[in-house]
């Protein structure tokens, strides 16, 4: 089970699905008497009486493109995916949200709801009145359909499924951050009202539960580095302006300017970014010019820099500029940077640091990457803020391998903000993150020496992939 | 059991047509609510009385049907069978705000607050009237987070789509930064399959990230080999340190500061810093630029003072470069400052400044420091000007401004419009001098009285030969008013050649045909303006030589000898005194009137 999804739906409920998107098929080629419909519908019987012994009613949901088991996300395999689909769009041409059969119904009131389903005209997604009273004038009590109700954005979203949700909205955010870039590069505007969903997406899953978005920190490619890193930073901006309280309309200007900040790096050449050697004078020259330059692209949109833009351009701009002034680019008059550029600058030094990236492919672990960052406080970072990102992310981030005190390798996979010192799973030091590892324990490590260049009362950590 | 194929799709049931009519109408219901919120302003009434009434239907239809969902359809709002059209898919209409906005549908849930209603008539205000600054309808309703009211935007992400992106991360079968599409992400997660080489500096990413490698920075710490250990005691203070429990007046200092940000100074700022920043020639054209353009935003929306401090901020900047022998760049941000002087530039500003609420203070400041330059500009947009303290604004700068380049005030008085002449003129006559008077002199020859009136108040301020000549000119106008505001400031003057022209005019036969208060004006201005000198006319006026129009002139006679209670002189006295003696009764009550009140004028002096 993951630690943060809702539970799923059992193993029943995908065969369920199954067997329901093969009789839909079969009604609508076959007649009710015909030999291979009624071994199909047999069938669908069965899976019926098994899961309806397990759960009682059945109510079935579509929605984004997702089915649920009386709320509980049902888990497939790939191959399923056509008749999730099939299913999923369906009922959405009919304006259908939930069919619920109920305990104990007829055992021919599938072959009703097959038939009426498939008589049902999809009039414009306005087949639901329809199909009820075809389902009525069938006698098929056992079965009923509700409409299609929006999931829901923001506050009145549905908590369905934690992790779908974050992974969603991580992935949006992503594709916005190309987007965007692309745009840059081909001199054309970014899409503005686009980012700012994506940006709710990631605001919403920040409040709700973090963790699920620190997990997808991990997901990074060589080429994606940048993109896959504006997603991060906008997270981790994101949770720690949660941590200091910040409303949600400051939280999404703080997850937008997050998302945009090396903007700039989309106006230098690709041989720069991608450069596999060590960076040269001139090489980091240009390279710091990247937040004049992000700046510039943002203020060349043409629209009004209102709150959400002029933070973002500010973050871009001033987002390696010290908390004492220091850092490039290089300003007349040293100051002190905007409080968003200063959490910027923050969640960028931590992500940049645990990341694998084209120009350093050897990244920290994420707890030594606080610790040196822990050096820097007051110079570079914003001590406080510092902190704060501490309090998000945890002492030991997602990722962290630790060294438990039986001798086992752990991998931290999830952090309570109530209680620093985490929780480790226990795990292969080569296992992969993301996502939880198979088994897992909730052992605390202890204080041992242990490892190589273990100091005495000391334990090393190290990242979670090596 | 029956076949429910059997069932005709048209066949509707009596309770689903009573449905789609429920339906309809609270469409309509909604509709009118949308409507009245985006007509009236948010303090009139009626915005509040349809959402009572929207709310009472809508919550009628929630506990009876469940969820009211609504959704744009070709230009039409639908639910259901109901289909709303007519005005409905409208550029400001619901249907249309949700078509533009990519908000599929959204839906009212039983229990629906009257609030949360409110606040999502509110998100469609704002996604409507903020179309411009691009708001929409989804980020409103973000913002606003209505907890019994869901909407869905047009999805952008199937599952298929998430699939194929997870995978590339996972995979690694990307095409380079900056070139792949969503679905062919490149992916080299260091995970399966052994991980990334140890070694690979750690350096670069704290280079970057602007600071140096702190001392106990071990490059080959990361994922190919255990890192430096972590001292539990570290790892101790930092957890003591990200409880930030105890820390109330930190957070909220923190929270005021994200909330005292101020867009347009932080814009503006970064701009200045963009432009001293530059080396290249290409950057540097590029951020002047950008900052013209934004001083245009700004003054477009009225957002003076940020233009100002913009402005300033680019003017000191040309003195730095220009004390730098940087005269390219000094150059080039002077063309800045000077296009903002401009006749698009200052029609900008006064569109701005005589727009309702505009921060007239800040405009002030914002004019006051444009170069004199923008004379003509100004001059050109006070024909623009609907409102009067936008007006009066320009006015005083023209007055300040104009006072330098007076000749650039010419093209108002030329101007077809009369306003923009009177208002020249009034501009002309708060400057004053003899060029000024030059100009005057055809505003006073206006064919618009209002304007001829106008330069004449300004003449009258004005002393000297040349404000006479014209204001003599002045006492034939048709209008009695400008004569006697003529006449009364050359009384003022009492120079010969003003005495001279008021006598010639009050001595004219036309002259008795004049109201007698008008009369009565000039013949006072006329004993003010000559005094003793000025007693032939009155002679003549009084004592005449022919008795043709006995009566007119009998009074005209008297209104004299009134007007003479105002002249000085002894020569005047004298002769009223001997009027005291004369046989007309009639005489020597407005003589002894008039020495009474020469006497009260002059302090009791006998």
């Amino acid at each position: 089970m993951t630690p943060d999804a809702a539970p799923a739906a059992p193993p029943v409920a995908a065969e369920l699905v199954h067997r329901l998107y093969v009789l839909l098929k079969a009604a609508s080629v076959y007649g009710r008497g015909n030999e291979g419909y009624r071994r199909h519908s047999e069938e669908a019987r069965e899976v019926l009486r098994r899961a309806q012994a397990e759960e009682g009613d059945l109510r079935i949901e579509a929605r984004e493109g997702r089915l649920f088991l009386n709320r509980r996300p049902i888990r497939f395999q790939s191959e399923a995916s056509a008749a999730v689909r099939f299913l999923c769009e369906e009922m959405a041409r009919r304006g259908v949200g939930v069919v619920e059969f109920a305990a104990g119904c007829a055992p021919d009131t599938l072959d009703a709801f097959a038939f009426a389903f498939q008589a049902t005209r999809p009039r414009r997604g306005e087949g639901l009145d329809d199909l009820r009273a075809r389902l009525r004038d069938a006698h098929a009590s056992g079965v009923s359909v509700e409409e299609d109700v929006p999931a829901g954005e923001g506050a009145a979203a549905e908590e369905a499924d934690a992790a779908a949700l974050a992974r969603r909205a991580f992935l949006r955010a992503l594709t916005v951050v190309q987007d965007a870039m692309k745009r840059q590069r081909a001199g054309q505007p970014v899409e503005l009202a686009r980012a700012r969903r994506a940006v709710h997406g990631l605001v919403d899953r920040v409040i709700a539960d973090p963790q699920a978005l620190f997990e997808l920190g991990a997901l990074r490619s060589f080429d994606a580095y940048t993109y896959a890193h504006c997603v991060n930073v906008s997270v981790y901006a994101v949770a720690i302006g949660a941590r200091l309280g910040l409303d949600r309309a400051r939280l999404a200007e703080l997850g937008f300017g997050g998302l945009f900040h090396d903007l700039g790096k989309a106006r230098l050449p690709i041989g720069l970014i991608d450069k596999p050697d060590e960076f040269d004078d001139a090489d980091w020259r240009r390279m710091r010019r990247h937040p004049a330059l992000g700046a510039k692209s943002l203020l060349g949109l043409k629209r009004d820099a209102d709150r959400v833009l002029a933070r973002a351009i500010s973050m871009a701009f001033e987002h390696h500029l010290g908390a004492d002034g220091s850092g490039y680019p290089r300003l007349k008059a040293p100051r002190r940077p905007d409080l968003f550029s200063r959490i910027c600058a923050v969640a960028d030094a931590f992500d940049a640091l645990t990341s694998g990236r084209v120009y350093q492919k050897t990244p920290m672990g994420p707890d030594e990457a606080l610790r040196r960052m822990a050096l820097r406080a007051g110079s570079s970072f914003d001590a406080f803020l510092l902190r704060a990102l501490i309090g998000a992310v945890g002492v030991f981030p997602i990722g962290t391998v630790l060294l438990l005190d039986d001798g086992e390798l752990g991998v931290v996979w999830r952090n309570d903000p109530n209680d620093l010192l985490p929780r480790g799973s226990r795990s292969s030091p080569t296992r992969a993150a993301p996502g939880p590892p198979a088994s897992s324990t909730s052992r605390r490590p202890t204080r041992r020496r242990a490892g190589r260049g273990a100091r005495s009362r000391a334990w090393w950590t190290r990242s979670a992939t090596g | 059991m029956a076949d429910p194929t059997a069932v005709k799709t048209g066949a509707v049931s009596r309770d689903e047509r009573a449905r789609t009519a429920r339906r309809l109408d609270l469409l309509g219901v909604l509709e009118r609510a949308v409507k009245t919120v985006l007509l009236y302003p948010p303090s009139s009434p009626q915005p509040g009385e349809f959402r009572a009434r929207l709310h009472a239907r809508l919550t009628g239809y929630l506990e009876q049907e469940g969820a009211f969902i609504v959704q744009s359809r070709a230009g039409a709002l639908v639910s259901g069978d109901a289909v709303l059209r007519g005005e409905a898919g409208g550029e400001e209409s619901l249907a249309g705000t949700l078509a533009r906005d990519g908000v599929r549908r959204v839906a009212f849930l039983p229990g629906l607050t009257d609030g949360d209603l409110a606040a999502f008539l509110e998100a469609v205000r704002a996604a409507v009237t903020g179309r411009g600054a691009g708001e929409d309808l989804a980020a409103a309703l973000w913002l606003a987070a209505p907890k019994t009211v869901r909407w869905e935007t047009i999805g952008e992400l199937d599952d298929s789509a998430v699939e194929n992106l997870e995978a590339g991360l996972r995979s690694g079968a990307g095409r380079g930064f900056g070139a792949g599409a969503g679905a062919d992400f490149a992916a080299v997660v260091r995970a399966e399959g052994g991980g990334i080489p140890a070694g690979a500096g750690a350096g670069r990413a704290e280079k970057e990230e602007g600071g140096a490698a702190p001392a106990s920075a071990d490059p080959a710490a990361g994922r190919g080999a255990p890192g430096e250990p972590v001292p539990l005691e570290a790892a101790r203070i930092l957890g003591a340190l990200a409880d930030l429990s105890g820390e109330g007046e930190a957070l909220a200092a923190c929270r005021r500061e994200a909330e005292a940000f101020d867009p347009e100074a932080a814009v503006g700022g970064i701009l200045l810093e963009l432009v001293s920043l530059e080396d290249e020639p290409e950057g540097f054209a590029e951020s002047c630029g950008l900052a013209d353009d934004y001083y245009d935003r700004f003054v477009e929306r009225g957002r003076f003072a940020a233009a100002l401090r913009l402005r300033r901020g680019l003017a000191a900047r040309e003195a730095e470069s220009r004390a730098a022998s940087a005269f390219d760049r000094a150059d080039r941000l002077d063309e800045i400052l000077l296009r903002g002087a401009q006749a698009q530039g200052t029609a900008r500003l006064t569109g701005a400044l005589d727009a309702a609420g505009a921060d007239l203070e800040a405009g002030t400041l914002l004019l006051a420091d444009l170069p004199d330059a923008c004379v003509p500009g100004l001059v050109d947009a006070l024909g623009r000007l609907d409102r009067y303290p936008a007006r009066k604004l320009v006015c005083d700068a023209l007055a300040e401004k104009g006072a330098r380049r007076v000749d650039d005030l010419a093209p108002g008085l030329s101007d077809k419009r009369w306003f923009v002449v009177r208002n020249t003129a009034l501009v002309l006559g708060r400057i004053g001098g003899e060029r000024a008077c030059a100009l005057l002199e055809t505003a006073a020859r206006h064919g618009e009285e209002a304007v001829r009136r106008e330069a004449v108040t300004a003449l009258a301020r004005l002393a000297g030969p040349e404000s006479s000549r014209i204001l003599r000119a002045v006492l034939a106008d048709p209008a009695p008013l400008l004569r006697l505001k003529a006449v009364r400031a050359l009384a003022e003057r009492a120079d010969a050649e003003s005495r001279e022209a008021i006598a010639a005019r009050v001595l004219a036969p036309a002259f008795r045909r004049l109201p007698e208060p008008e009369q009565a004006e000039w013949l006072s201005a006329l004993a003010r303006a000559g005094g003793d000198a000025a007693l032939p006319a009155f002679r003549t006026l009084v004592e005449p030589r022919f008795l043709r129009d006995w009566g007119a002139r009998r009074l005209l006679a008297l209104r004299a000898v009134a007007a003479l209670g105002d002249a000085s002189g002894p020569a005047t006295r004298a002769w009223l005194e001997e009027l005291l003696r004369g046989r007309d009764a009639l005489r020597r009550d407005e003589a002894e009137r008039a020495l009474a009140r020469r006497r009260a004028r002059e302090g009791g002096a006998p």
